[in-house]
């Protein structure tokens, strides 16, 4: 009898410590992966930035006539020699809608298209969010949709933000978390102010 | 059984270290990707401010020719380098901003320009009125263009914005352009005397050439004479007698140079004046006497303004003091080296 | 006692990994703040360099001499030339029909008063702005304008010069902390640099 009392005693005591085990193992395992996540979230948000910052800010260079051909909060189409190789490329931005990401988990991403003289690419930074705004010298926000020429030379400063999300869900016991980072910044291409500054 | 628990245990530190391993390397790999943006951001502020600083040195150093800015600096925890090509009167200057161990490039391409520079209208260009214009022995006065030793009448000028021969005096009514037509038979151009109000206000000039100014002349008193310039290196000069009339500056001795002369107040040339280039006569009470045995000759340009113009230009030589036009003279003077700055054509990031 | 000391050696287990846990997400949201903060501290560098030198140059006006800058002391808006002081602290809001919200849905923006008040850089000298982020809240930002030695613009001068440092400091509780858990704030710096000439 005490051998069967301690035999079921044993059996109760390891059973916690497997529960316990299990437990903290499903913490660590959601923490793993919503750390990737937030990790390849937070590189897709940085590599956005800097890709923006690395064309907007090349908006109009050496370009002699209109440099921005138009302008609406999710597209953009401007010359630019980008590669300062003396050839004017047209660059356009907009993005796609989200059915062209339907490989992805999240169902609000959409692609980012861009494209050059080079091709055309659609990107996938996991979007969920790409808003542009225009200002003018004076700082005021530009109405849009900027079309005729006289108001593309309008813009002086281009506001970007944008939200970016993992492709794919952490799900817990309790909720479903989506890994995201907000990116905001107010730009000043060079060529469409004086180059001064 | 207990037994199988510490081994259960154990075996779970061991797999969750190594899980716990992965995390804190992918978080070092997070927090590398945005200390490289930070870092970025530096780098280019940087850069920034090296094209900035750069386009500063070379405006403190006018006077020397093909000047090159520092080739390095630091700000605020960083660090940048510079490197200029030149070829004519086109710079270009590339500034690599290093913060940390990220670096980021602007490339710009620099033009070397004129600064304003007055609107010349005749060989004497008047923008005040009354005037009173004593012209006495041969003292002449000549629109026509002349090369830039006032020896040759000339049909063409490097600057592109010649037009041709001015009149002997421009004006600002009819009747100051009669007082000046009546001055002197010696007095030439095309026409000989004409109403142009549109002659440049100087003193919108004055402050670029007091501030730039090579020598300034501002002691009221007699003045021994002096060369203010060269042909090959023209130079900006300042006298400056004031105000109230009853202070004057006389240079009793020669008076040659090129470039710029700017002058206020009671001055007078009786040694004798040799200048070529633009003379801007800008105070309020203005009386120049160019009075000289000799040929006191001007060459160039003369603009006087003021409330009212009192020129006088005597000459007991054969010849006779002479104000002559040259475009040629006034494109030297313009392009002297304090009076040109590199202007900003392409900035690449 | 084998089991007993497998639940002591356990429960270090947990504490340490949970230890690990907490910080690797407190570390992802630092990163996160502090790459927020360093975009709106950018946004507000270049904001204030694109603005006029001194107050003396924005009609046009060319100064020849730092003794026509504005002294150091009178630096901010000046009320005599017109403009408008923001004693406030600046916060940009979009108005939804009576209410204001810090966030976009569908309302009328109304930007930072800066950028309608200010038209040089020493203005935003005490300048303070509220930012909104979605996800993180307000940030606190501050600015500073000196003068600096132009050889050496890490030192700042009492005289005035041709060059004017920038600094602008981004603060948010949810930035990364020393040791000690101070919060590290943003700070960037630059220099607006007077030249009478440009293009």
């Amino acid at each position: 009898m005490n051998i069967m009392l301690d035999y079921i005693a044993s059996m109760l005591i390891f059973g916690i410590l497997i529960l316990t085990i299990a437990r903290v193992q499903s913490n660590i395992n959601t923490t793993l992966y919503l750390n990737t996540q937030s990790i390849i979230t937070q590189g897709n948000a940085t590599s956005l930035a800097r890709q923006i910052e690395w064309d907007f800010l090349k908006i109009g260079h050496r370009v002699p006539g209109q440099k921005i051909i138009y302008a609406d909060s999710t597209r953009l189409r401007f010359r630019s020699d980008l590669e300062n190789r003396h050839f004017i490329d047209d660059v356009r931005y907009r993005i796609l809608s989200t059915s062209e990401l339907s490989a992805t988990f999240n169902p609000r991403d959409f692609p980012l298209e861009r494209e050059t003289g080079s091709g055309t690419i659609k990107q996938n930074f996991g979007l969920v969010e790409f808003k542009l705004h225009y200002i003018d010298s004076l700082f005021r926000p530009i109405p849009m949709p900027i079309t005729t020429e006289s108001a593309c030379a309008q813009i002086k400063g281009i506001y970007v933000s944008f939200r970016v999300e993992a492709p794919e869900p952490t799900v817990t016991a309790v909720d479903t978390q989506w890994a995201a980072i907000s990116w905001q910044k107010l730009l000043f291409p060079r060529n469409l102010n004086s180059l001064y500054y | 059984m207990g037994r199988a628990a510490m081994f259960v245990v154990m075996g779970f530190g061991l797999a969750a270290g190594f899980i716990s391993m992965n995390i804190r390397n992918a978080t070092n790999l997070l927090t590398e990707s945005q200390v490289g943006y930070y870092n970025y951001s530096m780098a280019r502020n940087l850069a920034r401010t090296g094209v900035q600083r750069s386009l500063r040195y070379i405006d403190m150093n006018p006077g020397i020719p093909n000047y090159t800015p520092p080739t390095s600096g630091s700000f605020n925890g960083g660090t940048y380098t510079t490197s200029t090509t030149q070829s004519g009167d086109t710079m270009w200057l590339n500034v690599n901003g290093v913060y940390a161990d990220t670096s980021y490039l602007m490339k710009t391409k620099l033009l070397k320009s004129t600064k304003p520079f007055p609107a010349v209208k005749g060989a004497v260009s008047i923008r005040a009125s009354p005037i009173d214009i004593n012209m006495t022995g041969q003292a002449g006065v000549d629109g026509r263009n002349y090369d830039s030793s006032g020896t040759n009448l000339d049909s063409d000028c490097p600057d592109p914005s010649f037009t041709g021969d001015k009149p002997g005096f421009a004006v600002m009514n009819s009747t100051d352009s009669a007082e000046a037509y009546n001055a002197s038979s010696n007095i030439f151009g095309n026409p000989k005397t004409k109403i142009d109000t549109t002659t440049s206000d100087p003193s919108a000039f004055i402050d670029e050439y007091t501030s730039n100014a090579d020598t300034t002349i501002n002691t009221p008193g007699t003045h021994s004479g002096g060369t203010y310039g060269t042909a090959e290196f023209p130079k900006i000069t300042v006298v400056n007698a004031g105000e109230d009339t009853n202070f004057a500056i006389k240079f009793t001795g020669g008076f040659t140079g090129y470039g710029i002369l700017a002058i206020n107040g009671n001055v007078q040339f009786s040694g004798g004046i040799d200048f070529k280039g633009l003379i801007v006569v800008y105070g309020k009470n203005n009386v120049v006497d160019f009075t000289s045995t000799g040929t006191p000759k001007i060459v160039g340009g003369l603009i006087v303004a003021g409330r009212a113009a009192n020129v006088t230009l005597k000459g007991t030589g054969s010849v006779g003091a002479k104000i002559a036009y040259s475009c040629d003279a006034l494109f030297k003077a313009r392009n002297l080296s304090k009076l040109r700055y590199y202007g900003v054509l392409e900035w690449y990031e | 006692m084998l089991i007993l000391g497998a639940f002591v050696l356990l429960s270090l287990l947990a504490l340490s990994i949970n230890q690990t846990l907490l910080s690797t997400q407190t570390i992802g949201l630092e990163m996160e703040a502090n790459l927020t903060a360093l975009s709106i501290a950018q946004s507000l560098m270049d904001e204030i360099t694109t603005q006029e030198f001194d107050e003396r140059t924005t009609t046009g006006v060319k100064i020849y001499s730092p003794l026509d800058m504005t002294l150091a002391a009178s630096f901010g808006p000046l009320v005599e030339a017109g403009e408008t002081p923001i004693t406030w602290v600046d916060s940009a809001y979009y108005d939804l029909g009576g209410t204001t919200k810090p966030y976009d849905n569908g309302g009328i923006l109304n930007d930072f008063r800066s950028k309608a008040y200010y038209d040089d850089v020493d203005d935003y000298n005490g300048y303070r702005r509220k930012v909104y982020d979605y996800r993180m809240g307000y940030f606190d930002v501050d600015v500073i304008i000196e003068y600096v030695n132009e050889t050496t613009p890490d030192s700042t001068s009492t005289d005035r010069t041709n060059q004017k440092r920038v600094s602008v400091t981004v603060t948010q509780f949810n930035l990364s902390k020393n040791q000690a858990g101070v919060v590290l704030s943003v700070v960037l710096k630059d220099l607006a640099v007077y030249r009478r000439f440009f293009q």
